[in-house]
């Protein structure tokens, strides 16, 4: 903080309300939550199933937004032609669709009576109400993060130094091994994290679209809503916290890593 | 059967939990006791005072270890996670709107999905009334509507689709004597392009089906269950279950899309808007469960919500809830 200007003061007010706003209500429950509990619910079967397919399941979509999602982000950055506004438009519109109605949209696509529904039923593929529906329902709703910035950092990466790394004679995957992909680690990094987190807390369209069943694809956040409904309150902010604290240690383990500090 | 709807004074309420005091039918406690999970092995007490209630509420059943700070402050900082949560259920617009005024013409009604579109009527009709006030209807999963109640929701009045429910906000001190206003049944539904036809509830434990059922905390959930149970197919059918749905309106709702083959919803359920979309199966009537809606004021609700119960427990209103497919309350519950 550049504390001798006026500048670095109004901002650090500034910056502190927002990060109150941020911070405090996961203190606020970290106040409320029955601790005393933990030991004890944290053992709970079902508690760890949910727990356990709730990071499976995230990880999943994570790899998928990564598979896919990095040849599509690189397209919308290098490729040349017309509708790429629109297809990017398109492309982020799922961070934006309400909670049920992207599971009915999946539906539409991968259900049963859905447009690849029988190509899929010929091929024994079966979507909806399953973990892999689970799994497909957070990478519809969470890849967009990881897309749009993977797209950010290929656009502002230094083309330059390809070039560069071409006339010296390096081959294209050379390139893309040795240079583009480590400009690019910081911004795809930071966007798996996002997808990752995003996937974590998804909600709405996996018990649309994967259903609500424990143990195989009743999420941490369908779990706590179901305690919350069983008036089971301290016992779904004890989890929701676990699942913030889990979330919180990956993020800042990943971003030792990718970054090495 | 009038006598049932307009009994005055109305029949006590039928705590499923049982009361020392005031005991409910046995065999009804038993299977509450069997199916329910929650079912609090405490819960034998009165039905408490305002102030019994808040540390009434945090005595977690399964959880009986959990005891860690104070009570009152939690429940209060729990409240706007809660809201939160079930806001995704309900959409909850302008429900603090006008309460400050002492005599407001208006009543917040909050009532279990199953009951929406018929009480909506209901309300259509008191509000032609002369002064009638209009009526604020907020539906949802009645476990869902219970938790907001708990957490400080602004209600008049309040419709559930079963007893437990009930018992949370009257264990609470919130209501006074709750009243049954009408009973229901189950019935099958399954999709209309189903191969293999579903004829009866023993054809739900055929391999290969998608069932949903509400989850186990949801009233239709727990009937479905205590009746499938009673018919000797509860694993059978708990095996082909793929989802716990929240309400009763999303049971359907999954089965009018086709992607689910079967459900368990209420008679009341197969409105003109389902008719012909989905094929409705009978369940057998002596494995029906005796399923009671119970209406009940909160306390310091606007004198208008009385009077809109009383009407509600009118001959008239009776036939239009009949008309509907809902059914008398049973003899048993409502002792």
């Amino acid at each position: 903080m550049n504390g001798g200007t006026s500048f670095g003061r109004i901002f650090s007010v500034l910056g502190l309300v927002m990060l109150a706003l941020l911070v405090l209500p996961v203190l606020g429950l970290a106040l409320r939550a029955p601790w005393t509990s933990l030991a004890h619910d944290i053992v709970e079967p079902s508690v760890l199933r949910a727990l356990g397919l709730s990071l499976a399941v995230s990880s999943g979509a994570a790899a998928f937004a990564c598979l896919f999602g990095f040849p599509l982000a690189w397209i919308l950055a290098r490729g040349r032609f017309r509708g790429r506004h629109l297809l990017r438009a398109f492309v982020l519109l799922p961070m934006v669709f309400p909670p049920v109605v992207g599971g009915v949209a999946l539906f539409t696509v991968f259900g049963r009576r859905g447009i690849l529904g029988p190509v899929l039923e010929g091929l024994g593929i079966d979507l909806a109400f399953t973990p892999a529906g689970a799994v497909l329902a957070a990478a519809f709703i969470a890849s967009p993060f990881f897309i749009l910035s993977a797209e950010a950092g290929l656009a502002s990466a230094d083309r330059r130094l390809e070039g560069a790394a071409s006339t010296l004679g390096a081959s294209e995957g050379m390139i893309f091994r040795k240079v583009t992909l480590p400009a690019l680690w910081p911004s795809l990094s930071a966007g798996l994290a996002l997808t990752w987190a995003r996937a974590l807390g998804e909600f709405g369209a996996t018990i649309m679209f994967a259903g609500n069943l424990p143990g195989r694809t009743q999420t941490v956040p369908l779990a706590v809503y179901e305690m919350f409904q069983e008036g089971d309150d301290g016992g779904a902010i004890l989890l929701s916290l676990v699942l913030l604290i889990v979330s919180l240690a990956v993020l800042l383990g990943f971003r030792r890593r990718a970054f090495g500090r | 059967m009038d006598l049932l709807f307009c009994a005055n004074p109305p029949q006590p309420f039928y705590h499923p939990a049982g009361h020392p005091a005031k005991g409910g039918p046995k065999d009804a406690l038993d299977a509450w006791k069997g199916v329910n999970p929650i079912a609090p092995a405490g819960a034998r007490r009165s039905f408490g005072t305002g102030l019994d209630s808040v540390s009434d509420r945090s005595r977690r059943p399964r959880r009986p270890a959990r005891r860690g700070g104070s009570d009152i402050s939690r429940a209060s900082a729990v409240r706007g996670l809660a809201l939160l949560l079930s806001g995704f259920a309900v959409c909850a617009c302008g429900v603090d709107g006008g309460r400050a005024e002492g005599s407001r013409n208006e009543i917040d009604l909050f009532c279990a999905s199953s009951l929406r579109e018929a009480l909506q009527d209901a309300a259509g009709r008191f509000a032609e009334r002369p002064e009638g006030p209009s009526v604020r209807l907020q539906s949802a999963g009645s476990q869902v509507l219970v938790t907001q109640i708990l957490e400080g929701a602004p209600a008049d009045l309040l419709v559930t689709a079963d007893s437990v429910q009930m018992a949370r906000v009257v264990d609470a001190g919130l209501v006074e004597r709750p009243v049954p206003i009408a009973g229901g049944s189950l019935v099958i539904v399954v999709r209309l392009d189903l191969e293999e036809p579903i004829t009866s509830a023993e054809d739900l434990t055929r391999s290969g089906l998608r069932i949903i059922l509400g989850g186990p905390s949801v009233p239709v959930g727990r009937y479905a269950r205590e009746s499938l149970r009673r018919l000797g197919l509860l694993e059978g059918v708990e095996a082909n279950v793929v989802s716990n749905e929240m309400n009763v309106h999303l049971v359907l709702g999954k089965i009018l899309l086709g992607e689910a083959d079967a459900g368990i919803v209420y008679r009341s359920d197969l409105t003109a808007h389902v008719a012909g979309r989905v094929h409705p199966v009978d369940f057998p009537e002596d494995a029906q469960p005796s399923i009671t809606y119970w209406a009940a004021l909160l306390k310091g609700a606007a004198p208008a919500a009385e009077a809109f119960l009383t009407h509600l427990r009118t001959p008239e209103e009776k036939a239009h809830l009949m008309a509907r497919g809902f059914r008398p309350p049973r003899r048993a519950e409502t002792r």
